[in-house]
């Protein structure tokens, strides 16, 4: 054991590089400035280009990139932040989508209030979820979740009065947004909320709170947090944003159906873009939300140009989601944080930091949220 | 009337329990050795019954369920080695995540090879039914082939556990990984051991019950066995073998008798609220299961 | 006034009774120092004062309120701070978040508040810097800051734990083996810097320790335990001479009964949690 009550600066760990706060001292020239505003400016110009340059459809193509972001978002906060995992998100994002489209179509309510019923519904029906979690720990959990998907997925989603049955319900989208162009501006507007309030939400108590429960609800209790209360608000929150996805997702798509929700369409890729994207990773989230919609729209296209069997050209739509799920194991495997790894640093240098890559800082662990 | 209210979920029950009681063993074996939850399992018993499918009319049937099952090991064996292992020393609930991912893998492939949207019909192993009736139902021989494969298996695997060393040292290694690595076992070979054995059960599972149904679905094992199995065998303690099986027959009376008597326009999909019900129940009250012993 | 009593603490895990009758009386800015062989239960009555256990029977006072019903997060918030024997802190955090979070209770904006941005929180917040830096200065924790927790040798995060029970602004400080792992130089700076603190911050200390010089040192009161009982109890040097606490050090060679104690103990918290099989721990 080195000495730990001599002068500092002897016992520092061997190897160690120069902590983030010297790092924090530099500052960017005015080019450097330039530099880093020229990025979100470039992107957006990007963005727009690609939405006016081409049809409606590459703007809904984006736009159901969004809500995937949303949603995965969501997960994130379960798995990601207090360390749930969730196997049931279609249940978080249907019951969000048919109470918007029953407020909304069912109801005559605008679009606005159908997204905030959304919101709270799928608020509750995660503290519900909450509840049990609070006595059913960690892998035994899961099932719970997973058997709550699939009881939302055959029994909720199918009962007449709240989702139309078999037909579907309709959700109209709101005036001045029903385009799929101007709906993609909905879809960014919703999403930049979302980031903000999680960005909001690590940095201050509550998000402090998540990490220590994740890693250890002893020692959050005793830096006074409440361990119970706090899981809930986590239940909540994640709740609350699967219900905002969901309700653009059903104003996206103008008419949900119970098919919509399914474990596989729903739960297991939202998990797989979360775990890719990186968890507590937002920009890895994002991207890999919009690279997973891309890569739907254009790999069919490039697959069928190559001497492949008919059947894989005719279906090459699902390989997007094939290559996800090894690219998923792959990230498990190697690189924890997902895509965080590239975005972090990109973050950070926006931000007005040098650009290194590496420094992961807390939350560096992936998925392996208690040691 | 009465006997065939009753009867129907009875009969049906117990078959589809007998399945879910196949996978809920693979599960519990797997969970004994390494503490894992295996989500990819449904889609062992899936890619089970594809095989099953695809070689039915090349080969003889009873090898094409060899093939079903055989694939089904070597699914798990893969599963193993490319999956789990790598992750074996990072917490249990990432190993969760890949076997999860693992699962919408192969459902995607099952997608890419063009089976959305389509159902696969599939033959029984044996045709025909018992000459006489139980609780006023024909009961079909595939029917009780199924039974018989559960009992079989139940009865083997609890032998293998408890009589030979290898059942021994498996047990052993769930316990006590260290000191059963410094005693010789071999950790790697004990795991190839349970997830190949759970592969298999789970391709069993899949080519024996899509054929009491008639066809099967792609996914089928995720979307109809998985929530059942592991809430069987939950119900069974998570680590006793015994009690996947009993668990299995529990749970697949249970689903038949809520989806028989309660109309799905009062309730639809009444089946998997029941199983939600006894999951949360038993989890709440009896987290150890019904023969589980004592933590 | 007595800050802590515990009176006719009793416990058992499973078959092995971990404590029985254990009464302690820690009286304002006394410093109260806890010994006895291991698996005597010290740990197990910490937590017990902490509210990580709930007794089978006696009751725990503090500032003259019954808290025998009150959670361990509660217990914080009233001014109980703590390290455990293993360190306690979030080890994927820096220092500084540690400490940040440490400060839970005393922030005064609602969590909703703190999600939506609202102006007031981020006052707040630079306010929970300042106090955290100010803090790290003291115990000469300044220049890890920004570190990650995990990576830092096992002495410094001992120090680092008792500046985040520090964070916490307790009125009594429990501290589980502070000096574990430092030599005899290193514990008397310790002992002479846990003065310091008490004057500083007018705190009252109890603390598990095992370096017999620095209990009769710094502390004003010692209890032994032995086997979930109080073996004796008085001024340091009174109980060091002891001649039970005497043979009861000397009898730590066969600590066979204590071993299973221990053993039980952890499985009865691990089925409590419920998380035993999933890796992960639980409250």
């Amino acid at each position: 054991m080195t000495a730990t009550l001599e002068r500092p600066t002897e016992d520092e760990p061997e190897g160690s590089r120069p902590s983030p706060v010297e790092g924090r001292r530099f500052r960017p020239t005015p080019g450097g400035w330039a530099g880093r505003a020229a990025v979100p400016v470039g992107l957006l110009l990007i963005a727009l280009w690609y939405t006016h340059h081409f049809s409606q459809g590459r703007s809904d193509i984006l736009a159901s990139g969004l809500v995937i972001a949303v949603g995965a978002l969501s997960l994130n906060v379960l798995v990601g932040y207090v360390g749930q995992i969730s196997l049931g998100h279609q249940a978080f994002i249907g019951i969000g989508s048919f109470t918007a489209s029953y407020v909304i179509g069912q109801s005559g309510q605008s679009f606005y209030v159908g997204l905030l019923a959304g919101a709270a519904v799928g608020g509750l029906q995660a503290i519900l979820l909450g509840l049990i979690a609070l006595r059913v720990r960690g892998l035994y959990f899961a099932l719970v979740t997973l058997s709550w998907g699939a009881v939302a997925e055959n029994c909720i989603f199918r009962l007449k009065g709240f989702t139309g049955g078999g037909e579907g319900a309709n959700a109209s989208r709101p005036g001045g947004f029903i385009t799929d162009r101007a709906f993609l501006v909905m879809c960014a507007l919703v999403l930049t909320v979302v980031l903000l309030i999680d960005w909001r939400l690590v940095s201050t108590k509550a998000g402090r709170a998540f990490q220590a429960i994740r890693e250890s609800p002893q020692v959050a209790a005793n830096y006074g947090i409440n361990v119970r209360l706090y899981t809930l608000y986590a239940f909540a929150v994640a709740g609350v944003y699967a219900g905002i996805a969901g309700a653009l997702y059903a104003s996206r798509r103008i008419t949900v159906q119970a098919g919509d929700f399914t474990f596989a369409s729903i739960a297991l890729t939202y998990l797989i873009v979360t775990v890719v994207g990186g968890l507590r990773r937002r920009g890895g989230i994002v991207l890999f939300s919009l690279f997973y919609v891309l890569g739907g729209e254009y790999l069919p296209g490039w697959v069928r140009g190559l001497p492949l069997p008919g059947t894989l050209k005719a279906n090459a739509g699902y390989l997007v989601q094939a290559i996800s799920g090894v690219l998923a194991i792959v990230t498990l495997i190697f690189q924890p944080e997902g895509l965080g790894t590239f975005t972090a640093p990109m973050g950070r240098w926006l931000k007005g930091e040098r650009f290194a890559l590496g420094h992961g800082g807390a939350g560096a662990e992936g998925v392996d949220a208690r040691p | 009337m009465l006997a065939l209210a009753l009867g129907q979920p009875i009969v049906l029950g117990i078959v589809q329990g007998a399945a879910f009681g196949l996978m809920a063993i693979g599960l519990v074996l797997i969970y004994k050795s390494s503490r894992v939850f295996n989500f990819a399992a449904g889609e062992f018993a899936t890619l089970g019954a594809f095989a099953y499918y695809l070689s039915k009319d090349k080969v003889p049937v009873p090898i094409a369920a060899v093939i079903g099952v055989v694939v089904g090991i070597v699914a798990g064996l893969l599963t193993e080695r490319l999956v789990v292992r790598p992750l074996a020393n990072r917490p249990k609930v990432t190993v969760l995540v890949a076997t999860a991912a693992t699962a919408i893998t192969i459902i995607a492939v099952q997608f890419l090879a063009g089976a959305t949207g389509k159902t696969f019909a599939v033959p029984a192993l044996w045709k025909g039914t018992l000459p006489f009736r139980i609780l006023g139902l024909y009961v079909s021989y595939q029917q009780l082939i199924v039974l018989l494969a559960l009992a079989l298996a139940g009865g083997a695997l609890a032998l293998f556990f408890s009589q030979t060393d290898l059942g021994l040292a498996t047990l052993a290694t769930s316990q006590e990984p260290t000191a059963s690595r410094l005693m010789g076992i071999r950790v790697n070979r004990v795991a190839m051991l349970t997830w190949g054995l759970a592969g298999g059960l789970g391709g069993l599972a899949g080519v024996l019950l899509s054929p009491t149904l008639g066809n099967f679905t792609p996914a089928y094992g995720t979307t109809d066995l998985l929530t059942q199995s592991f809430t069987a065998a939950v119900l069974g303690g998570m680590t006793s073998v015994p009690g996947a099986f009993v668990g299995g027959l529990a749970l697949g009376l249970v689903q038949n008798l809520a989806q028989f008597n309660i109309s799905s326009d009062t309730l639809p999909g009444a089946q998997f609220v029941a199983v939600l019900v006894v999951l949360v129940i038993v989890l709440l009250v009896r987290p150890t299961g019904i023969l589980g012993k004592e933590a | 006034m007595p800050v802590l009593e515990a009176s006719d603490v009793s416990i058992r895990f499973g078959g092995v009774q971990a404590l029985t009758d254990v009464t302690l009386r820690v009286d304002e800015y006394e410093i109260v120092g806890l010994i006895g062989p291991n698996g005597a239960g010290k740990t197990t009555i910490f937590n017990c004062i902490t509210g990580f256990y709930r007794p089978q029977r006696g009751k725990v006072t503090f500032k003259g309120v019954d808290v025998s019903d009150v959670g361990p997060h509660d217990r914080s918030a009233m001014g109980m701070g703590r390290t455990f024997q293993n360190v306690g802190l979030v080890k994927t955090e820096t220092v500084l978040d540690n400490m940040l979070t440490a400060q839970h209770a005393a922030i005064d904006y609602s969590p909703l508040a703190g999600i939506v941005g609202s102006p007031t929180t981020f006052g707040a917040e630079r306010r929970l810097r300042q106090r955290a830096d100010a803090l790290l200065e003291i115990l000469h924790l300044g220049h890890l800051r920004d570190r990650p927790v995990a990576g830092l040798p096992y002495g410094v995060l001992k120090r680092v734990e008792i500046a985040t029970a520090l964070a916490t602004d307790p009125d009594l400080l429990l501290l589980d083996e502070p000096g574990s792992g430092l030599g005899p130089e290193e514990a008397d700076k310790l002992g002479d810097e846990l003065l310091g603190l008490r004057h500083e911050f007018d705190l009252t200390i109890v603390m598990i320790e095992h370096h017999v010089p620095l209990v009769v040192r710094i502390c004003d009161y010692v209890y032994c335990l032995n086997f979930g009982q109080l073996l004796t109890e008085g001024k340091p040097l009174e109980v060091r001479n002891h001649p039970e606490v005497v043979a009861a050090y000397l009898g730590e060679e066969a600590p066979e009964a204590e071993a299973e104690a221990e053993r039980l103990e952890a499985a009865h918290l691990a089925t409590e949690m419920r998380a035993a099989d999933t890796g992960e721990v639980g409250v």
